[in-house]
């Protein structure tokens, strides 16, 4: 039986391990839901069989519960089977070209995706601001006792700030952010939990992305501004042009592409182009979501 | 439930077949269980309830239990919540939605369905193998 590998997990700790490192390559949040299960089950079992010692428990687990290795089989099962994350994760499955092509036009993902792009301006002009004024703030007074306050609750803010975020890329682009495990629920005394906060890595990795945040959700809402807005006027720019009898007039500063527009054809063009751009733009907004999913994912959440 | 035979060798044919019975089969016991429960229950309490005591009578490894049930609250046929206690283990509660009590009742349909066919193909007795 495989119980009886020499390598055999002796204590929790070590069963996760086993477990993180049998679901490698695997997207974290699977890997993160795995290992809290895990955790859950075994703790539990520990809490039921006080007369037992964490090793007898883990003899008995690997027989009952299963292997790291068979766990994260049937957890990459899951995966495979594009089941157990959140919807838009098992929408991906493999399309026909037509699909691929039109298929953001019928995705609630692909519109979720935009409207982060235009929240991610006033979003990241906070995230930036309190990150500059958290750090400024921070430096600047810590030659003085009230500084270590002042850094500890920005450092704080950042963390909450950062689970926020991550519930917000979660709903709107569908990428899995998931929540802490439970042995990182903060327990023991006060330095302890300081302590772990100011040497987690995710903190200032949340904290650069505060920073980054005010370029990227610029250039991601004019974007999706600017795309929308010419692609609409560009459809609608003849019809208006003409409903109006001559009031407002389209000027492309060209006289001979003036009179094509304004021509049955020319609508139809202007039309046509305007759907394509659309489509084109749907597209990049959907790249631009898996992308900043992805950004999120890396430097918002820990393994 | 099915009784854990695996003590010989030859029994890796047997495990995989086990194996492809139970893929479909733990969904529609979770589910159950969790609808006969009428209120929420936690993994190792779902784990607990389908071994009845026993962990040697569930023919599927516990720890396949709760992908599982990660599925059945993706598919939004179970909510969740997390109870984090300082003093005790940490504890995900599910419940059964009315999507999922729905899904149930055509679930267990189709098993009775397949269940009487292969009862008849394999003829109800068994013995003549």
């Amino acid at each position: 039986m495989r119980n009886a590998s020499p390598n055999a997990p002796r204590t929790i700790a070590a069963f996760l391990d086993q477990l993180r490192q049998a679901l490698e390559g695997a997207p974290k949040g699977l890997i993160q839901d795995a290992l809290a299960d895990a955790e859950e089950h075994l703790r539990n079992e520990m809490a039921q069989n006080p007369g037992k010692s964490e090793a007898e428990i883990l003899v008995q687990v690997l027989t009952t519960y299963g292997s790291p290795r068979d766990v994260a089989a049937e957890y990459r099962k899951l995966d495979a089977n594009g089941n157990g994350h959140s919807p838009a994760v098992a929408a991906r499955a493999p399309r026909s070209l037509m699909g691929r092509i039109f298929g953001p036009v019928f995705e609630g993902r692909t519109y979720a995706s935009i409207l982060y792009m235009l929240l991610a301006l006033p979003l990241g002009t906070f995230y930036f601001s309190w990150a500059t004024t958290g750090i400024s703030l921070s430096l600047g007074l810590m030659i003085l006792i009230i500084g270590i306050p002042v850094t500890l609750i920005f450092i704080f803010s950042v963390r909450i700030i950062a689970l926020v975020e991550g519930r917000i890329v979660e709903t709107l682009l569908g990428v899995r952010m998931p929540r802490r495990l439970p042995s990182e629920v903060p327990q023991g005394p006060m330095l302890q939990r300081i302590k772990r906060m100011v040497t987690d890595r995710r903190t200032w990795t949340a904290m650069f992305y505060m920073l980054l945040m005010l370029p990227l959700g610029t250039a991601y809402f004019v974007l999706a501004v600017i795309s929308t807005a010419f692609f609409s006027a560009l459809m609608a720019g003849p019809i208006i042009t003409k409903m109006s009898e001559g009031r407002y007039k389209l000027d492309f500063g060209v006289e001979r592409l003036n009179e094509f527009v304004m021509s049955p054809q020319g609508m139809a063009t202007c039309i046509v182009l305007g759907l394509i751009g659309f489509l084109f733009f749907f597209h990049i907004a959907r790249g631009v979501g898996r992308a900043h999913g992805k950004l999120a994912e890396s430097l918002l959440v820990k393994i | 439930m099915i009784q854990r035979t695996d003590t010989n060798a030859d029994d890796a044919q047997v495990r995989k077949f086990r194996k492809e019975l139970n893929s479909g089969l733990s969904a529609l016991v979770v589910l159950s269980i969790l609808a006969k429960a009428g209120g929420e229950m936690y993994g190792y309490q779902i784990a607990k309830e389908l071994s009845a005591g026993d962990d040697d009578t569930l023919p599927f490894k516990q720890g396949a239990l709760y992908p599982v049930l990660r599925q059945l609250h993706a598919s939004g046929f179970l909510t969740s919540r997390v109870e984090v206690s300082v003093s005790g283990p940490p504890r995900r509660y599910y419940t059964i939605t009315d999507t999922g009590r729905d899904t149930l009742k055509q679930w267990i349909a189709a098993y009775r369905e397949v269940r009487t066919f292969v009862d008849n193909a394999i003829g109800q007795d068994e013995a003549h193998a």
